[in-house]
């Protein structure tokens, strides 16, 4: 505890040492951007939601939760798991809301947060360099939103599970909405993702769950009223309590990527990561797993057991706490750490569902 | 005064949003820094963080708030950027460790260990560090800016510690364990 305490004064040191910085020059390019920069007009959720006297909290977090379901229904009519026949018109359970139509103005088509939606049409992305912006065109509007961290090119949902979205006047709007009623569980999820593009591999060997390499999906849980986050009611944000993210990125895995994040309720969390530790050469070897350059893993600890998940062979450990479990697997020179971390009082049926993906997991050579 | 400002600026007024940004450009940066580890990339995800507030400044609800907003926005152009120059230099994930020995500090002779050692955390751990040792922030500021449960902070500023441990302790010791294949 002391030495803890020692490397908190340390660090803490350290990082108040360095000198001053001067962001004169940096605050200069970007003011004058600034007339080149529009601004976005307030959310049009944000907007309704103040405008209708109710919980906007919970408002909130059932549109996010619908607009991510609208990407797992988008998902699972690519992978051909939803039929012709199920892409009528069909109203979602509890919801008796007509099909949305153009809004007069050209803004934000009525009654779009009362129902769940299948975007029938192309999803189109953006991608930039620091987010990608995503939009689905509908009925003279769009749907966008931006995101980072992990979802580089992906839908809605964030990887710490936060959705935001505005609507805009969109220029080309080819697609129509249609009602949908989702399912939700991951292994649903899994086989919606089927059949969405896979990226090249950049590097390292191409890594897929169940027979596929994914990119990413998302999918909104049923949300329990009881469970909010004030953190919308401070930002203004959607909330996204009960939004399972389920993010995997194709082919390429780097450290910071996450591949599973799913929050179950605001105290509650089981998310999983990959990330590749290092590419090894026959013969390579040393003492620890920090760098890429003529390394190779070794056990950390006398709690690490040699395993072998879906026939890959590696080294299994977990935190004392048993919030980590951590497994490095040898994907033909590649090691891989897969990271479960389980926050809170989470259902054993979602674990058990994580490690079935776990299970499912096949590397193939790099295109 | 500062809550004034933010609304001017959400209602397009840019002498208002220079004068926040200026109040607040040499700190982004400097957390920046502390984060990518890099001056070039602390500034140009410095430059995008700016940007991006402008740019979603009408979407912020209460600008009293606006702070831990923009760091939010800052921390993200840091991932970008982070994840940008990652792309060619891969970042590595520690398996929770050995408790290193408790004199490794005493290794810690000097800043380049440091530096070393913090480069080889992850940027979700760099990140929390410096929120919480740079910032002062708490656990519960930073989850609002890591828009992340408390307990999730909590978690990853104790696998901080413990990942730039046994990186430090790594980094004072010479190569002796050979591969268990």
């Amino acid at each position: 505890m002391t030495a803890d305490r020692d490397l908190d004064r340390v660090v803490r040191s350290w990082l108040r040492e360095d000198g001053r910085e001067d962001a004169e020059r940096v605050l200069v390019l970007a003011l004058g951007e600034l007339d080149t920069t529009p601004q976005r007009r307030a959310g049009w959720l944000a907007r309704r939601l103040s405008s209708m006297n109710s919980n906007p909290v919970r408002l909130g977090a059932i549109a996010a939760a619908a607009i991510v379901v609208a990407i797992l229904g988008f998902s699972l009519v690519r992978s051909g798991d939803v039929g012709e026949a199920d892409r009528s018109p069909t109203p979602s359970p509890g919801t008796a809301t007509p099909a949305p139509s153009a809004a007069p103005d050209g803004g934000v088509p009525a009654g779009m947060l009362d129902v769940q939606y299948l975007a029938d049409g192309q999803l189109r992305f953006f991608p930039a360099d620091d987010a990608a912006c995503t939009s689905i065109p509908v009925d003279g509007a769009c749907f966008h939103w931006e995101a980072w961290w992990g979802l580089v090119e992906g839908p809605a949902v964030f990887a710490d599970g936060a959705v935001s979205l505005t609507a805009e006047r969109c220029s080309s709007c080819d697609a129509e909405w249609e009602l949908f009623s989702g399912t939700t569980t991951i292994l649903e999820i899994v086989a919606g993702g089927e059949s969405l593009p896979v990226e090249g591999c950049d590097e390292g060997p191409c890594i897929g769950l169940q027979d596929n390499t994914f990119r990413r999906v998302g999918l909104g849980l049923p949300f329990p009223p009881e469970q909010t986050d004030d953190e919308a009611q401070r930002y203004g944000w959607p909330s996204y309590d009960n939004v399972l993210t389920f993010t995997v990125p194709a082919g390429r895995w780097d450290a910071s990527g996450p591949f599973i994040h799913a929050h179950v309720g605001p105290d509650a969390t089981v998310e999983m990561r990959f990330a590749h530790i290092c590419r090894l050469e026959a013969g390579e070897s040393s003492s620890v797993p920090l760098s890429c350059e003529g390394e190779t893993y070794a056990p950390q600890g006398a709690d690490e057991v040699a395993v072998v998940v879906a026939g890959y062979r590696g080294w299994y450990g977990e935190h004392p706490s048993g919030e980590l479990q951590e497994w490095i697997l040898d994907f033909d020179g590649w090691w891989v750490s897969i990271q479960l971390r389980i926050y809170g009082d989470v259902e054993s049926a979602v674990v058990d569902e994580a490690m079935e993906l776990l299970e499912s997991i096949e590397a193939a050579p790099r295109d | 005064m500062e809550s004034d400002l933010v609304a001017r600026a959400q209602g397009g007024d840019k002498d208002a949003f220079a004068a926040l940004a200026a109040a607040r450009a040499d700190r982004y940066l400097a957390v920046s820094r502390r984060i990518v580890r890099d001056l070039a990339l602390a500034e140009d995800a410095t430059q995008q963080a700016l940007l991006a507030i402008w740019r979603d400044l009408p979407q912020l609800r209460d600008p009293a708030h606006f702070d831990a907003w923009s760091y939010r926005l800052l921390v993200r152009a840091c991932y970008a950027e982070a994840n940008r120059a990652r792309r060619s230099a891969p970042n590595l994930r520690l398996l929770p460790a050995d408790e290193p020995a408790a004199d490794a500090l005493s290794a810690v002779a000097d800043r380049d260990q440091l530096e070393r050692g913090f480069r080889r955390i992850s940027l979700d751990h760099r990140t929390v560090l410096v929120l919480q040792h740079y910032l002062d922030l708490s656990l519960a500021d930073i989850a609002d800016i890591l828009g992340v449960p408390v307990g999730t902070v909590a978690s990853r500023l104790h696998h901080a510690m413990r990942g730039l441990r046994a990186a430090l302790d790594a980094d004072a010791r010479p190569v002796t364990r050979e591969a268990a294949q």
